[in-house]
């Protein structure tokens, strides 16, 4: 037995040695590739291998080896395929978390595993916020998301009325009641706060009940099709306010309102129509790239960890030999990282410092939606 | 304030219709064979996808795809009663209605392989022609979702009491070995039942379909308000499920006024427990005795 313990240590040592002073790197990404998410996981993977791309022309004196393994956003997957680029695969710096379940069980395995974790999109404010050193998140969290949705609207938009309504679940409390106490410290009345169920369809009832309060937005953080079923079903009843989203919307929600969606603003990490130079050098290069395709929030998310998890590597000496401690170091001492989603700097808890150029704002000005000065 | 409650009415008004359409088809169902069929939600969802489908992908009109619903729901039904409820028409009660629920999880997960989990919005031109009644403004597509259901109940209301077949269906519901004696046909009966059954589950879903979001769940929500209504009615009347339909789609739309949204599905339950304490039977227990 203590022949094969020995046989196993050797090995493993050999392993780590050849790992460790070979050319290539290997970063892992666990995203959701099937199920619900994997629309989310796709676009992120898209970015990221146009970064790993670009920076394996470059000669740095190592080249990175992307590995990728499928969460299907659950916490059960999640964990697995943490396991297994760990592992299995060996990988020194991992990427990964798109719906929070999913990444705080996979944050769990890296952590013991002592492997410097970037979270490019989970929002959940607790993921950074339970003392684990080896977390990396470059988005801003759902408190700091809420805040800014308000600063804007209050600041920016100079709002004095909204009505919120928002999804009855961890998430969704968790930006409601960050956002209604931010915007009310500010001045601006909250009408009503009408939570409502994941399988929420039908938003006539509330409309009916928002509509004699007049407000001046409708602030609804929720996914496409239930947003763009709440402005339709506004404009049904004859309302004129504008909806008001953050992070979750994309094309589709303008699409599938139409004119109902006219005057909808929402703010969010990335949009194709930034005027940043480095979001339009992005821009350019992804279009090349895949065939004039368009990136947005998600692939900004997977090109900006990328990026960041190689800045990292470069820094702390990967061309000789690369150390996950090095590596974890080099991410904690990361200062106005530029970004294609605006500058990375991390605080002593390894979450992104919210400053306004994390977030751009964007308006359906008549059905053409673009970036905001 | 009087536009606001008008709003509310006419919402209670359209939901109503469409738990009482759908409720219909359990109860019948019910009153014939005493089987809770669990899988009632999936044929209402299998009928909006059938509509959305005939619409967006084969370009037919709303009409003809309301149609192609209804014909392809009842389809499904019988299909469903052959394959998985027939042969345990002499096995005991709990057995079809454990054959129901596999039977609906089965037709969930059918839909999301077949049709992904993905929501989709079922558009047809009514949705955003809007219509002004008086001082209050609703889409076109609800008036003929409520228009489409209030006719179907008086239909179905004429079918069960005039004709034929509905004689025998009452025959069936009343004793099936008696009526089998007195020379009807009671699979056919049976069969037909949940032809019926099944395809007002399937034109609910295709009415309704574009006012909410398709999605292979969105069946679940519905059938929960349908099993209470049917209990509220009383098991296997007519008259008992249309009142409680209106009464629960009412209540839940000036629920918002004192609830909050998101508790507004707790309201069905409430009525429901309500009426049991109180009329422990349903509000028209005509036929409490043929069912035990």
């Amino acid at each position: 037995m203590k022949h094969v313990l020995a046989l196993v240590g050797f090995f493993a040592a050999v392993c780590t040695a050849t790992t460790a002073s070979a050319a290539e790197v290997k970063v892992g990404y666990l995203l959701p590739l099937t199920g619900g998410g994997a629309e989310y996981g796709q676009r992120q993977l898209k970015g990221a291998n146009l970064a790993i791309e670009e920076f394996n022309k470059q000669n740095a004196g190592f080249t990175i080896k992307l590995i990728t393994s499928d969460t299907k956003c659950t916490p059960v997957e999640g964990a697995n395929a943490a396991e297994r680029l760990v592992e299995r695969d060996g990988v020194d710096v991992m990427i990964g978390g798109s719906c929070s379940p999913e990444a705080i069980a996979a944050l769990r395995v890296t952590q013991k595993a002592k492997v410097p974790h970037i979270v490019p999109a989970a929002a959940a404010t607790s993921i950074t916020e339970e003392g684990n050193q080896f977390v990396f998140r470059i988005v801003p969290n759902t408190k700091q998301i809420a805040e800014n949705l308000a600063d804007t609207l209050a600041d920016r938009i100079k709002v004095k009325r909204v009505a919120t309504v928002f999804l009855n679940d961890d998430f969704g409390i968790d930006l409601n009641t960050n956002f209604v106490k931010r915007i009310e410290t500010k001045g601006v009345k909250v009408l009503a706060q009408e939570g409502i169920e994941r399988t929420t369809m039908d938003f006539f009832s509330t409309v009916a009940k928002l509509k004699p309060l007049a407000p001046e937005y409708v602030v609804a953080p929720l996914f496409n099709k239930p947003a763009a079923q709440l402005a339709r079903t506004m404009r049904e009843q004859g309302m004129t306010a504008p909806v008001s989203d953050t992070i979750m919307l994309t094309d589709e929600f303008h699409q599938l309102a139409g004119p109902a969606a006219f005057g909808t603003i929402q703010t969010t990490f990335f949009h194709p129509t930034v005027k940043t130079e480095i979001g339009r050098s992005f821009v350019d290069r992804f279009k090349a790239k895949y065939a004039g395709e368009l990136p947005g929030n998600f692939e900004a998310e997977g090109y900006d960890a990328a990026t960041l998890a190689i800045d990292a590597l470069k820094r702390s000496g990967a061309d000789k030999a690369v150390s996950r401690e090095k590596v974890t170091a080099a991410l904690r001492g990361t200062r106005d990282f530029p970004g294609v989603m605006g500058p990375i700097t991390f605080d002593e808890k390894g979450q992104v410092v919210a400053v306004a150029s994390k977030f751009v704002l964007i308006r359906n000005n008549q059905g053409k939606v673009e970036a905001m000065d | 304030m009087t536009e606001y409650l008008l709003t509310l009415l006419m919402s209670g008004l359209v939901t109503g219709s469409v738990y009482t359409v759908t409720a219909l088809g359990l109860t019948m169902v019910y009153g014939i064979l005493n089987l809770m069929n669990f899988a009632h939600g999936e044929t209402y969802m299998a009928g909006a996808y059938f509509g959305y489908f005939l619409l967006a992908i084969f370009g037919v009109s709303y009409p003809i795809a309301v149609l192609g619903a209804i014909l392809g729901a009842a389809l499904l039904g019988v299909v469903l009663e052959m394959v998985a409820f027939r042969p345990l028409r002499n096995a005991p009660q709990l057995s079809p209605l454990i054959a129901s629920l596999g039977v609906s999880i089965f037709l969930q997960n059918l839909a999301m392989l077949l049709w992904s989990p993905t929501p989709r919005m079922f558009q047809t031109p009514y949705v955003d022609q809007i219509v002004q009644i008086g001082v209050i403004s609703m889409s076109m597509q609800r008036v003929i979702v409520f228009i489409v259901c209030v006719v179907l109940i008086v239909a179905l209301y004429l079918v069960v009491q005039r004709t034929s077949l509905g004689k025998s269906m009452r025959a069936v519901a009343l004793d099936a070995e008696a009526a089998a004696l007195m020379g009807i046909d009671s699979r056919m009966v049976i069969l037909a039942t949940f032809a019926i059954g099944s395809a007002l589950a399937g034109v609910a879903g295709a009415l309704v379909g574009p006012i909410l979001i398709l999605s292979p769940f969105m069946g679940v929500p519905i059938i929960l308000k349908a099993f209470a209504v049917v209990i509220m009615g009383g098991f296997g009347s007519i008259q008992g499920t249309v009142l409680a339909g209106f009464v629960l789609g009412i209540t839940e739309s000036f629920g918002v006024l004192v609830i909050p949204t998101a508790y507004i599905d707790t309201i069905a339950f409430v009525l429901l427990i309500a009426t049991l304490l109180v009329r422990p039977t349903g509000l028209f227990a005509e036929r409490v005795e043929e069912n035990v």
